[in-house]
């Protein structure tokens, strides 16, 4: 089907994947076109942002530093004003609203605990600005506070409490409000590596227990793919594609989305037909392979994915066909060997992960058969958001 | 954590002879010089970590020297001559007699003429102090606030005034207060006053010039007190729902208390021994300790009074420091929590 | 266990008052030259400073090291009395100075410490030249200059000069009085009062004081600054008290503006003295150099530039000098007595007095 609908010039800047539509009755929260642009700086931080998150869910949005996503996430606090776009909440229109209106539960990263406030009455905080009865606050404050399994330390000073601890106290005050929107700026990116484990399961219990429609920004892979519904890939100011974990990792649309999440062979070859559901690319010393993905025309330039845990390795026999290769080095790293591994003579170097335990490991110069299952090529689009603008 | 406590990291380098060291709750070996040899008796407990710093207490203690010494001469000397001055008496014509009595003491504390200048010396200092917080507080939230790229620029243009000597500005502030001075001259050439306004040769000008004159101190001492102000969180609390105002009555000023509570201090002890603006702009009307000590030590050659006069203007700083020392106490506790507090 | 902060703390609180102490203490005055190479002597003279310091040196010192090759004498300018007196007190047995200028209000006080010599008539024959308000009854050292309390006012915007101490009641005046009188100048307007009241100075000062007090409300400061003479020249205030030989010295300075007036019913003289510092180490020199400064050359030289009334029988100032000090005729006539060595012991009192009932009151 060469004549699948290619994707235009002006295609790149709506999201891929199957985000519904900013209209969707199920959304909650709603972000329509946002810019933000500063004076003074070439470019803008955030280029037109379009984002849905239905209630009840978690939305993760992922990227590197400076992409843009913590700008976004202050334009939805209202910490950020909007150069251009709306953000809406449950159908209302909040853009213009100050930040104290918008009824958002915001942690950020350094937590922002109040230091001159014990644990009980930084939580309590929120609930003081709504005029809370005094018997409600004490007890919702007391609830918050076991729900993040703190009820022990509520007498405490912030300078008392270790990071994790701070990092639950600093939700409990997001959540006591019970607010439309919980937005977490990089939550675990201060803590240690076991305890941001740890955090990881408790953010997502208790965003599970309250329901509560939350957007996080990360630029931690593991951390979005692990704990959010929804991960939306943010590249140069733009999303780059949204869609479920699965669909980010197994199913990238981008080469950008497919290096940034998980680790990626990134083929380019050359589309020479479709056979069914796939595309069948020449690829340079693999041969002609199928790849499913967004179709791609006869003779067009297509980029094939591999991820390295999906190519096989086994000793090379004799036969014909099998594409071959060297193994140039093999790191070992416990659960995994890495190998990197060269495709014939002078094919590609190609990064390829194989489980420890299953088979004997191969040492460097080791000639190996290298193979894939039917669904491990996917076809990613090269085009980047950032050089839209000079096509 | 006290400064005192053995640390591991040291115990474990090799143990040197137990000598001089001491407690570990003693100032260091620096305090018992001298005693070599035996270990002291209290020190059977943690002796290694006692032991390690005898040398750096020794290089600790020659580089302290000097200093010391120069604090021997020009403050503990002169203030033990000044303390056995208040205690001689006062004869007429400006002859002292030498005696150990509390006379002197006695005549000032019993005349209500002092008491006026003590309680003129602190209302002056209560005056300029508020007066300097109000006006310096924003000036210093803005600049520890702003990120902008002439905030070192700006600190400094703060703080530039104490290049130019408090005597000048002094007498700039005459010119500007005074009779003729351009706030009258203004207020009349718009016609509306008739009289001028006193606004020099009283206590009112004294208290306008030292804000002026003491803002920098203050300014430099509040922005070095607001390391806690961080803007992440008046956002928060923001976030959580607290309009601008609440935001400062609730966060940014208990946070900057610290700041402010340092900035008094300053201010108040530099008002309470200021001697040249009320001299100069007091038109002889504001008497406070400073210019009576000069006054008794220089027209009334009553040295014992001035001497008096001089141990309660310490007795003062003293109260003032401690009250100090235990409203930052209190606040510390309110970040450090009740039970860790720094003692 | 003390922690490091208090420890901190108070050595900040420690060091920053020793600074205060350091910037109070005055600074120490080299001690008294001893005699150079080449058999030069050195008389260490401490006078006043400024004005004073300049004529003094031009017209007494100068001469004096011209007819006497073999002395030198340095010049240690002082701010006021009280500072010579701290000086020779902390000095006793090693000097800062050998000759000293003193106010008669304070000499008395050094005299009786014995920080001053008497003098020998026949080593200074000049005190035998000394009118008698210049001598010493103690022998101790002789005045050196008279001056007096005068009136001093601004004649741009005072257009009808002053001419009696009650022209200070005056309500046009009302506002615009500059009076430093909490210290000698005081003093003197005192008893300068109480001769025109009636009153004896010596028996009770009640009704100059209570005088005093009635003009508290027109006086716009009791403490001009940096000084009476230039408050009036600068138009700050339009009318003040001071001495005399200063404000002569600003009449010319300032082209007329500052107009110093020797009220008409007389005014109290101001006396410094010329002292012999005790355990000099160089008495004779410094005698010499005493009985030149009293001498009938010096101070007509002095007198004529400076304004003072001379001490010394033999001299005859210029007409402008003397029509501008109490060496005139009229004011030789009216001069209102003073015992400043009667007045030592009752200084401090009348100071505090004017101080709390006048200006606190």
């Amino acid at each position: 089907m060469a004549d699948a609908p290619a994707r235009t010039p002006s295609a790149p800047a709506a999201p891929a994947g199957d985000t519904p539509s900013p209209e969707g009755s199920a959304a909650h929260l709603v972000l329509d076109g946002l810019v933000k642009t500063y004076p003074g700086k070439d470019g803008a931080a955030v280029r037109g942002v379009d984002l849905a998150v239905e209630r009840g869910r978690m939305l993760a949005v992922l990227g590197p530093s400076g992409c843009g996503k913590s700008t976004t996430l202050r334009m939805i606090a209202g910490l950020v004003e909007p150069t251009a776009g709306r953000v809406r909440v449950g159908g209302r229109d909040i853009t213009d609203a100050p930040v104290h209106r918008r009824d958002m539960g915001v942690v950020f990263q350094s937590y922002a605990l109040f230091p001159h406030l014990d644990v009980a009455r930084n939580v309590a905080f929120g609930l003081e600005m709504r005029k809370t009865p005094k018997a409600d606050l004490k007890r919702k404050v007391a609830e918050a506070l076991e729900l993040v399994r703190l009820g022990h330390l509520a007498g405490r000073r912030i300078a008392q409490l270790s990071g994790g601890q701070q990092q639950r106290v600093a939700l409990a005050r997001a959540l006591v409000v019970e607010p439309a929107v919980l937005l977490l700026d990089e939550p675990l990116s201060n803590l240690d590596a076991q305890l941001r484990a740890a955090m990881r399961d408790e953010i997502c219990r208790i965003q599970r227990e309250t329901g509560v429609t939350t957007v996080f920004v990360t630029h931690d892979q593991q951390e979005a793919l692990s704990m959010a519904d929804r991960v939306a890939v943010m590249n140069h100011g733009r999303i780059e594609q949204t869609g479920s974990p699965e669909d980010i990792y197994e199913r990238p649309a981008r080469s950008f989305v497919a290096r940034f999440v998980g680790r990626a062979n990134l083929l380019p070859g050359t589309a020479e037909g479709q056979d069914g559901d796939h595309t069948l690319v020449a690829l340079d010393g693999l041969g002609r392979v199928p790849a499913a993905g967004e179709p791609v025309a006869r003779g067009g330039t297509a980029t094939v994915m591999l991820r390295p845990h999906r190519i096989a390795l086994s000793p090379a026999a004799g036969g014909t066909g099998a594409v071959r290769g060297t193994v140039l080095s093999a790191g070992y790293a416990g659960e995994t060997v890495a190998y990197r591994v060269r495709v014939g003579d002078d094919g590609p170097l190609l990064d390829v992960e194989r489980p420890t335990g299953t088979q004997e490991p191969f040492g460097p110069g080791a000639e190996v058969e290298l193979t894939w299952d039917h669904a491990a090529p996917r076809l990613v689009s090269d085009e980047d958001g950032d050089s839209e603008g000079s096509r | 954590m006290t400064a005192d406590s053995p640390d591991p990291a040291h115990a474990r380098t090799p143990p040197d002879p137990p000598a001089s060291a001491g407690t570990p709750e003693s100032p260091g070996p620096a305090a018992t010089p001298g005693s070599g040899g035996a270990p002291h008796p209290s020190a059977a407990g943690p002796a290694p970590a006692a032991t390690r710093r005898r040398s750096p207490g020794r290089v600790a203690f020659a580089l302290l020297l000097p200093g010391l010494l120069a604090l021997l001469l020009t403050y503990a000397l002169p203030l033990v001559w000044v303390l056995r001055m208040s205690l001689n008496e006062a004869e007429d014509g400006g002859v002292i007699r030498q005696t150990l009595s509390v006379a002197t003491f006695t005549h000032v504390l019993g005349s209500s003429h002092y008491w006026n200048v003590i309680g003129q010396t602190l209302e002056l200092g209560v005056l300029v102090t508020l007066c300097t917080l109000v006006v310096s507080y924003p000036v210093a939230l803005f600049l520890a606030r702003t990120t902008s790229r002439w905030r070192s620029l700006l600190v400094a243009l703060a703080v530039a005034p104490l290049l130019i000597s408090s005597v000048a500005r002094t007498f700039g502030w005459m010119a500007i207060l005074g009779t003729q001075g351009v706030v009258n001259k203004t207020l009349d050439g718009l016609g509306l006053t008739d009289t001028p306004l006193h606004l020099a040769n009283n206590l009112t000008g004294v208290v306008i010039a030292s804000t002026e004159i003491y803002m920098p101190f203050a300014i430099l001492a509040m922005i070095s007190g607001f390391g806690r102000l961080d803007p992440a969180l008046e956002h928060a609390a923001a976030a959580l729902g607290a309009p601008r105002r609440t935001v400062f009555r609730r966060i940014v000023l208990p946070l900057t208390l610290p700041g402010v509570l340092t900035a008094a201090l300053l201010v108040f002890v530099l008002s309470l021994s200021g001697y040249v603006t009320p001299r100069l702009i007091g038109g002889g009307r504001v008497f406070v300790l400073a210019t009576e000590i000069y006054d008794e030590a220089i027209t009334a050659l009553n040295w014992p009074v001035a001497a008096v006069l001089s141990v309660l203007l310490l007795a003062v700083f003293g109260v003032v420091i401690s009250l100090y020392l235990w409203a930052q106490k209190a606040l510390e506790a309110r970040f450090t929590g009740p039970g860790e507090a720094r003692s | 266990m003390p922690s490091l902060r208090p420890a901190l703390t108070s050595a900040a609180v420690l060091s920053a008052t020793a600074l205060l102490a350091t910037a109070c203490s005055s600074t120490a005055t080299s001690p008294s030259g001893s005699s150079g190479g080449g058999g030069k002597q050195t008389v260490t003279f401490m006078g006043f400073y400024g004005t004073f310091q300049d004529t003094f040196t031009k017209t007494v010192i100068e001469p004096f090291e011209k007819a006497n090759p073999d002395i030198e004498v340095t010049y240690v300018p002082i701010q006021n009395s009280s500072e010579v007196l701290a000086k020779l007190r902390a000095s006793k047995s090693r000097p800062v100075a050998d000759v000293a200028l003193m106010d008669s209000s304070v000499a008395p006080t050094a005299n009786k410490e014995k920080l001053f010599a008497q003098l020998d008539a026949e080593k200074v024959p000049n005190l035998d030249r000394l009118v008698d308000t210049a001598r010493s009854k103690t022998g101790h050292g002789p005045a050196l200059t008279f001056d007096s309390l005068s009136i001093l006012y601004n004649s741009e915007k005072v257009k009808k000069a002053p001419t009696s101490w009650n022209d200070l009641w005056d309500a046009r005046y009302k506002g615009k009085l500059a009076m430093p009188i909490a210290d000698t100048r005081g003093v003197a307007l005192i008893v300068a009062l109480e001769k025109i009241l009636g009153a004896d100075y010596k028996q009770d000062i009640d009704p100059a004081i209570d005088k005093l007090k009635q003009l508290s409300p027109a006086v716009q400061t009791w403490q001009p600054s940096p000084d009476v003479y230039t408050a009036i020249q600068s138009g700050d205030a339009d009318i003040a008290v001071g001495w005399n030989a200063r404000g002569q010295y600003y009449k010319n300075t300032s082209d007329g503006v500052v107009q110093p007036v020797l009220p008409k019913e007389g005014t109290v003289t101001q006396v410094n003295t010329i002292n012999l510092v005790n355990n000099s180490r160089h008495t004779a020199a410094a005698e010499k150099f005493i009985d030149y400064a009293i001498g009938a050359k010096a101070q007509k030289a002095f007198d004529d530039e400076a304004y003072y009334a001379p001490v010394n029988k033999d001299v005859t100032l210029s007409a402008d000098a003397k029509e501008r000090t109490t060496a005139s005729a009229e004011q030789q006539k009216n001069q209102i007595p003073v015992d400043w060595n009667w007045l030592t012991t009752r200084y401090t009192a009348w100071v505090d007095r004017i101080k709390q009932e006048v200006i606190g009151g």
